[in-house]
């Protein structure tokens, strides 16, 4: 049926199934070519990386994953639990203060903290001051440590995992809760034996999100000198200048990413069979906490909110405050407007081939096109710094075949077309954030349900007034909020922004970067304000979400 | 002169993925009529609908409206410029659009002043005053129905098409709504299909009933011939209620079954040793203290005004009968019944 509705949209079916499958083929290239140059095989380097650091690699990252899940659990769960169950003082406040710090990249809060925490940090130097300590008098953790790593990464991460939880815990059957209830348990076994279980699809998708973000990150673990594989790639790569073996960490991360990944498609799977049967809606009994019960959960909420989002806002605001004269320049003008212009043309790419795709998918009743264009999109889950790899040599090899093929027959030389230009950068940023968009777009096209086409074209409207009039409507919600969390997330990108960037581009992300691996924090923290200020956008699309949610819970 | 047609099913087959979904499908509704498909989910109904509206198209057959082929052999009118109105059971009125705005949808040509004119006497006769500047998602079931219907209704259409309108509400509303669309239907004298797998809300809505099932049209006749004169054995069985009993021919051509012996004049005399099935409908069986034939009371259902006792004569086939419940018998009572059977309905085995 729906074949018919659809048909010739403004071009033939058959042209949209091809061309959308020839753009996923493209979008694919950074991948199949990271795969084919890991191909190689290239003992030497591997005896010598046996030898020394692959070890630590696989240790760091190991550790890293596993400190970071521990921490986004149980502040995630927690929290979720605490605020839909449970009303206690500011709690309504704190349902949507606890996805402030979704706002910051993790590398930002780590420049942060570091500058509190170090030795010459505030807090070391009044402890210093205060019971007159003298140098290597005292104990005090590193920050610049795994553990830190694991902590900053955690705090900016776990809203993933709130989000989630506090989603399921909404829409899970209340008769469920109150079966168990009746049968004897209390709050407790309630929780560890209904709640838990039945939200754990939703947790897991959560933390799997949280964790391949932690997969993402360079700026954190390359500034606490912690030696993950993101770590070991570029190093691989860029300092001992072994593409193959660069190329088969890349894929080690890869097989770690599609791990988690289908751990997380699984129980995207299992959580729409969980929450089938709640179809409807009906008031969650809140548990009033007063005294000191209401101020114990008040500070489980409060903490996450502080060490994720508050005290490094204000450490930022402070330093940008006091160094902003030094910050504020011509280049960093340039820098905010490379930032603005780069996060806008991927942005627009991102929502046009978003359009594209998921039309086409839409269109086709051919599943194996369906399950190309769903592959597509799974660039989020690819590090960006294994992305950038992915771009640059197949680029790079387009570039000098090019200028070979010209130098040979015109003498003429065309030196780096693509892998020196910003398209290089535009395409990694489309590879990995095309599924914000086709998400977004996705989900509002399947509100537009073929009967409600029916009714359209049965009012009069022909096909392409059925597309204008009632599709464009009613996908503009989607495709803005697609517009922002696309710009946001391109704003705050490093890895793949440092790898592949055009000698002398600068980006926001990029002067962050450069200041804070100079130690230059204070000049770093008004490009990391502007960048956390933009973060704050989707944020705020997000609360606004939840206060629907929180109409429709009531 | 022959009275106009206005919708016309001349022998249509639709096929979805390849494979048949209906076939042989022919019936005709006159002007104003109202006429109702029946049939459990998937027997093709909805199929029959998207056909009449121009979303699926036809591998044979014809279909017209007011004389006027829309899908034919090389003809084929696009949905939009059919003057069909639709209403869907999920009512899919377009969410970024207010109640006003839903209704105004097909009335892209019309003026402004007769728009907001029409807009004003759909919503007063809708009864959706304080609706006006709402939004679907703000609407409850009915409202959402009545605007839907609203919205059709104002491009005055020459066919009206219901898809299961009333499935998604809850019984009052239900009942209420049908008669309140099949009214107002009526006052403009539009003509209408729907399409339900509800056969109470079939009765009452329409002068003519379709029974489909897997794809072919079983009967096309009105509600009373379609309960009690049945013509193929899934009709009898899919309406109403009531049980088969099996049934021999006597040598008078008569239908001797457990409980009655029956006359016939459709069953042919040629059928002597056949078996067959008599319908036999719970309203057939009336309570009669004096009547020699004695059933035992196996279980009842008690239906409000009336109840519905599942009833047994020694060593016979069980029967069903709707007694007024001011009867109330107990379980295992012997009651006296005799058999008032107008229509004689018997399929041959």
């Amino acid at each position: 049926m729906k074949n018919i509705l659809y048909q010739n949209i403004l071009v033939s079916d058959k042209f949209w199934s091809v061309s959308s499958v020839l753009l996923c083929l493209i979008l694919m290239i950074p991948l199949i070519s990271v795969i084919y140059l890991s191909l190689e095989s290239n003992w030497g380097v591997w005896h010598h990386l046996i030898k020394t650091s692959l070890f630590h690699y696989f240790q760091a990252t190991g550790l890293l994953l596993v400190g970071v899940s521990i921490i986004v659990f149980f502040i995630g769960v927690g929290t979720a639990w605490l605020v839909t169950m449970y009303d206690f003082p500011l709690k309504s406040s704190f349902e949507w203060f606890l996805i402030f710090p979704l706002a910051f990249p993790s590398y930002v809060v780590a420049y942060a903290y570091t500058d509190l925490l170090e030795f010459s940090g505030f807090i070391q130097s009044s402890l210093r001051s205060f019971f007159d300590w003298g140098v290597g008098d005292y104990w005090f953790p590193e920050i610049r440590s795994l553990s830190g790593a694991s902590i900053v990464m955690g705090f900016v991460l776990y809203p993933y995992v709130y989000l989630l939880a506090r989603a399921a815990f909404l829409e899970h059957s209340v008769s469920a809760l109150e079966a168990n209830r009746v049968l004897g348990g209390g709050p407790i076994d309630t929780f560890v034996r209904v709640a838990l279980p039945s939200a754990r699809p939703a947790i897991i998708v959560g933390m799997s999100l949280a964790l391949m973000e932690t997969m993402n990150d360079y700026g954190t673990v390359d500034f606490f000198a912690v030696p993950t594989l993101t770590v070991g790639l570029i190093d691989i790569w860029l300092g001992m200048n072994s593409l193959s073996s660069a190329a088969q960490i890349a894929s080690i991360m890869l097989g770690i990413v599609v791990i988690i990944l289908v751990i997380e498609q699984f129980s995207r799977a299992n959580q729409r069979l969980y929450q089938q049967s709640s179809t409807r809606f009906s008031k969650l009994p809140v548990v009033r906490l007063q005294g000191f019960k209401g101020l114990c959960a008040l500070s489980f909420c409060a903490i996450p909110v502080l060490i994720g989002f508050l005290i490094p806002l204000i450490i930022l605001v402070r330093l940008s405050f006091l160094y902003f004269a030094k910050t504020w320049s011509y280049d960093f003008i340039v820098q905010i407007g490379n930032s603005i212009l780069l996060s806008s043309i991927a942005t627009l790419f991102v929502i046009l081939i978003s359009l594209f795709l998921s039309y086409g998918k839409r269109l086709t009743q051919n599943r194996a096109i369906k399950v190309i264009i769903s592959i597509s999109k799974f660039g989020y889950g690819i590090p960006g710094a294994v992305i950038a790899m992915g771009v640059l040599i197949p680029f790079a090899f387009f570039d000098n075949t090019l200028n070979d093929w010209l130098d040979n027959y015109f003498g003429i030389t065309s030196g780096l077309v693509l892998s020196g230009s910003i398209v290089a950068i535009l395409f990694a940023y489309i590879v990995r954030f095309l599924f914000l968009g086709i998400g977004q777009i996705e989900s509002s096209l399947e509100k537009i349900s073929p009967t409600m086409d029916m009714a359209f074209r049965s009012l009069g409207n022909r096909k392409s007034e059925t597309l204008f009039n009632l599709h464009l409507p009613m996908l503009k919600g989607g495709i803005l909020v697609a517009g922002i969390l696309v710009f946001v997330d391109c704003m705050k990108e490093l890895p793949a922004t440092l790898i592949l960037r055009p000698f002398n581009f600068d980006t926001l992300a990029i002067n962050v970067y450069q200041y804070a691996s100079d130690e230059m924090l204070g000049e770093a923290a008004t490009g990391s304000l502007i960048i956390v200020t933009i973060g704050l956008l989707p944020v705020i699309i997000l609360s606004k979400l939840i206060t629907n949610s929180r109409k429709l819970s009531r | 002169m022959a009275i106009p047609k206005t919708l016309k099913v001349d022998k249509i087959h639709c096929e979805y993925e390849n494979r048949a979904a209906v076939s042989d499908i022919a019936f005709e509704v006159k002007k104003g009529g109202h006429a109702a498909l029946l049939g459990p989910s998937g027997c093709g109904k909805t199929t029959i609908l998207k056909a009449v509206a121009g979303f699926i198209r036809l591998k044979s057959g014809e279909i017209s409206i007011d004389g006027k082929t829309v899908s034919g052999r090389t003809q084929f009118i696009a949905p939009e410029l059919r003057r069909v109105g639709m209403v869907f059971q999920e009512h899919a009125l377009f969410p970024h659009l207010n109640v006003e705005k839903n209704i105004a949808v097909g009335l892209r040509k019309t003026t402004y002043e007769k728009k907001s004119r029409l807009i004003e006497s759909f919503v007063t006769r809708m009864g959706l005053g304080s609706e006006r500047h709402k939004y679907p998602h703000e609407l409850s079931g009915g409202q959402a129905q009545r605007v839907a219907l609203a919205r059709s209704l104002v491009c005055d259409p020459a066919v009206m098409l219901l898809d299961e309108p009333f499935s998604g509400l809850d019984e009052d509303l239900r009942h209420k709504l049908n008669e309140e669309v099949a009214t107002i239907l009526k006052e403009r004298n539009i003509t209408c299909l729907m399409v339900t797998h509800d056969q109470e809300e079939a009765f009452a809505f329409s002068d003519k009933v379709g029974v489909i099932n897997e794809g072919r049209l079983q009967q096309w006749a009105t509600p009373h011939d379609i309960y009690h004169e049945p013509k193929t054995k899934f009709v009898a069985d899919f309406i109403g209620e009531g049980v088969f009993l099996k049934g021999a021919l006597d040598n008078d051509a008569r239908l001797v079954t457990d409980y009655v012996t029956l006359r016939n004049h459709k069953i042919k005399h040629n059928a002597q040793d056949s078996q067959f099935d008599v319908l036999l409908r719970p309203d057939d069986v009336i309570f009669d203290p004096l009547s020699h034939n004695k059933v035992r009371i196996i279980s009842k259902m008690f239906k409000g005004s009336q109840t519905l006792y599942n009833l047994q004569a020694e060593g016979k086939q069980k029967i069903q009968a709707l007694f007024p419940s001011h009867f109330d018998f107990t379980i295992g009572e012997m009651i006296g019944v005799r058999f008032e059977i107008v229509h004689v309905v018997a399929y041959q085995r």
